[in-house]
């Protein structure tokens, strides 16, 4: 179980303020999604939530304990798991050194093989090519693989940003299907999902909040999102 | 090595001249066999690489971007060179000393000499050693592997980047003490022997390209067997400035090395 509390939370980017203040709760078990534009700070949030950026001001709290001071690693072992924009795999590393490289945690090194066995069984053509460089890989198999990197910690708390970011129409969809019917439904984990493409959103998000130049400026529900002319309107307006 | 944490040392000389005057100390004062002496150099070379880490990380070394960490690496390793031989000069005179070590080898093989065999064993360890931790595909190994090709990608992964880091500065002086360790069973030494050694470990790694172990550790053995070669026909300073240029030829065909490196 796992309740992440983001509390007015500041975060500074090479001496600008990027994160203004935002507040922000996931609750155990839910889908929340972050939608902005380019720009708007949904990764620097994503790398204030993990610990690589600290905070100038507010605090982050798990079940109620603070973690803001929490170096990267020890939110990795609570169960934290990222999955950067674009992917973020090692490429001169073989496929399944990037699966196994993922299961940091204690308790995902003591189920390696069991995790890449489903790995393997949920996408089949990592095992056929677990032997080639990661660098071969398009950008949507790049996405995948990183998914599945995840899943080898046996996250607790899954933050995902930009999942669609350099990959296929074709890709999204096996990408979020796949966020979907693993993470959410069988595991039940907490996910934070930042995105700029509001299509796959509706399916999974429990809700919505809309970031633009750094704040939140409100929250809606995923079925609010099929008026994507407005939501673009109100986030033009205000950033 | 200490190219995983972007260290670029130019200071491993000093570390095995640390090596070979810490066998010269306990080979005077006391009764210990090799093994025993061999093993308190590494595990003494090991401490003072945790203190130098320490030390550079306290400063906040490992906090600056990759390339600012290589640039002030090699101011830090070389005032860490002139600091450690002066140091040493000071103590045991810049003069060139022998030292007389108990060798106990069980088995005495007619093909090779017992010093020679002695580094032969050392050398398999070592590689072993080095490849368990940074080749193979155990859970440190892995780890290594990530910190060399990406610092921030292993952060985000939750590798404890500073744990590995440490890691690799213990081993990294471990060994460059242990090989001044075995560096006294063939020569004299003297607080600056250990100059040669850099050049060589600093033209293996430019020529293999930065963080890549396997290649460095190829390219060194070549140029090793080269200067011995080259040693018979020419001084050994021209051979040195003769693989400079040669490495200088190469970073400016291929400024990534020959195989590609970090960048």
């Amino acid at each position: 179980m796992m309740e992440i509390s983001v509390e007015d939370i500041t975060l500074r980017v090479a001496g600008s303020i990027v994160i203004n203040g935002v507040d922000l709760k996931i609750p155990d078990g839910s889908v929340v999604a972050l939608f902005g534009p380019n720009g708007a700070g949904k990764t620097t949030f994503c790398k204030g939530l993990l610990g690589i950026l600290k905070p100038i001001t507010g605090c982050i709290r798990v079940n109620g304990y603070d973690i803001t001071t929490l170096p990267t690693y020890k939110r990795v072992e609570m169960g934290f798991t990222y999955v950067p924009e674009r992917a973020g795999i090692l490429e001169r590393l073989k496929i399944e050194e990037n699966l196994m490289v993922g299961a940091v945690r204690k308790k995902a090194r003591d189920k390696l093989y069991e995790n890449l066995e489903l790995a393997y069984n949920i996408f089949p053509w990592l095992k056929l090519r677990r032997k080639e460089k990661a660098s071969v890989l398009s950008g949507g198999q790049r996405q995948i693989l990183s998914l599945m990197r995840a899943l080898m910690n046996e996250p607790e708390f899954l933050i995902l940003d930009e999942p669609s970011q350099g990959v296929s129409f074709a890709n999204i969809k096996i990408i979020y299907e796949t966020i979907s019917s693993i993470f959410v439904k069988e595991k039940k984990i907490s996910v934070l999902v930042t995105e700029q493409l509001p299509t796959y959103l509706r399916d999974i998000a429990d809700r919505v909040h809309l970031l633009s130049a750094g704040r939140i400026i409100t929250t809606i529900s995923s079925e609010q999102l099929e008026d994507t002319e407005s939501i673009w309107k109100l986030l033009a307006s205000s950033g | 090595m200490m190219s995983v944490a972007r260290f670029i040392n130019i200071g491993a000389g000093a570390i095995m001249a640390i090596g070979a005057y810490t066998t010269y100390l306990l080979t005077s004062i006391s009764q210990l066999g090799f093994l025993a002496t061999a093993g308190l150099v590494f595990l003494t070379s090991s401490v003072i690489g945790l203190v130098f880490y320490l030390g550079v990380n306290k400063m906040g070394l490992f906090d600056q971007p990759e390339h600012t960490i290589e640039d002030l690496s090699v101011i830090l390793s070389y005032g860490f060179y002139l600091f450690i031989t002066g140091g040493l000069s000071l103590l045991f005179g810049a003069r060139y000393t022998s030292v007389n070590v108990k060798l106990e080898l069980p088995l005495s093989l007619s093909f090779i000499k017992e010093t020679e065999l002695i580094i032969l064993i050392f050398a398999l360890l070592v590689a072993s050693v080095m490849h368990l931790v940074f080749i193979s595909n155990n859970n440190l190994g892995l780890k290594s592997k990530a910190v060399i090709q990406n610092i921030q990608a292993s952060i985000a992964i939750g590798i404890n980047t500073k744990r590995i880091f440490a890691i690799v500065f213990m081993l990294s002086f471990g060994v460059l003490g242990l090989s001044g360790c075995l560096y006294v069973l063939l020569y004299p030494i003297n607080p600056y022997f250990g100059l040669y050694y850099t050049v060589l470990g600093f033209v293996a790694a430019g020529v293999s390209g930065v963080g890549n172990l396997l290649y460095s550790f190829v390219i060194a053995s070549v140029i090793s067997i080269l200067y011995s070669f080259l040693g018979l026909v020419i001084p050994l300073g021209v051979a040195i400035a003769i693989s400079y240029v040669l490495m200088l030829l190469i970073l400016v065909a291929k400024p990534e090395g020959l195989k590609r490196g970090l960048r």
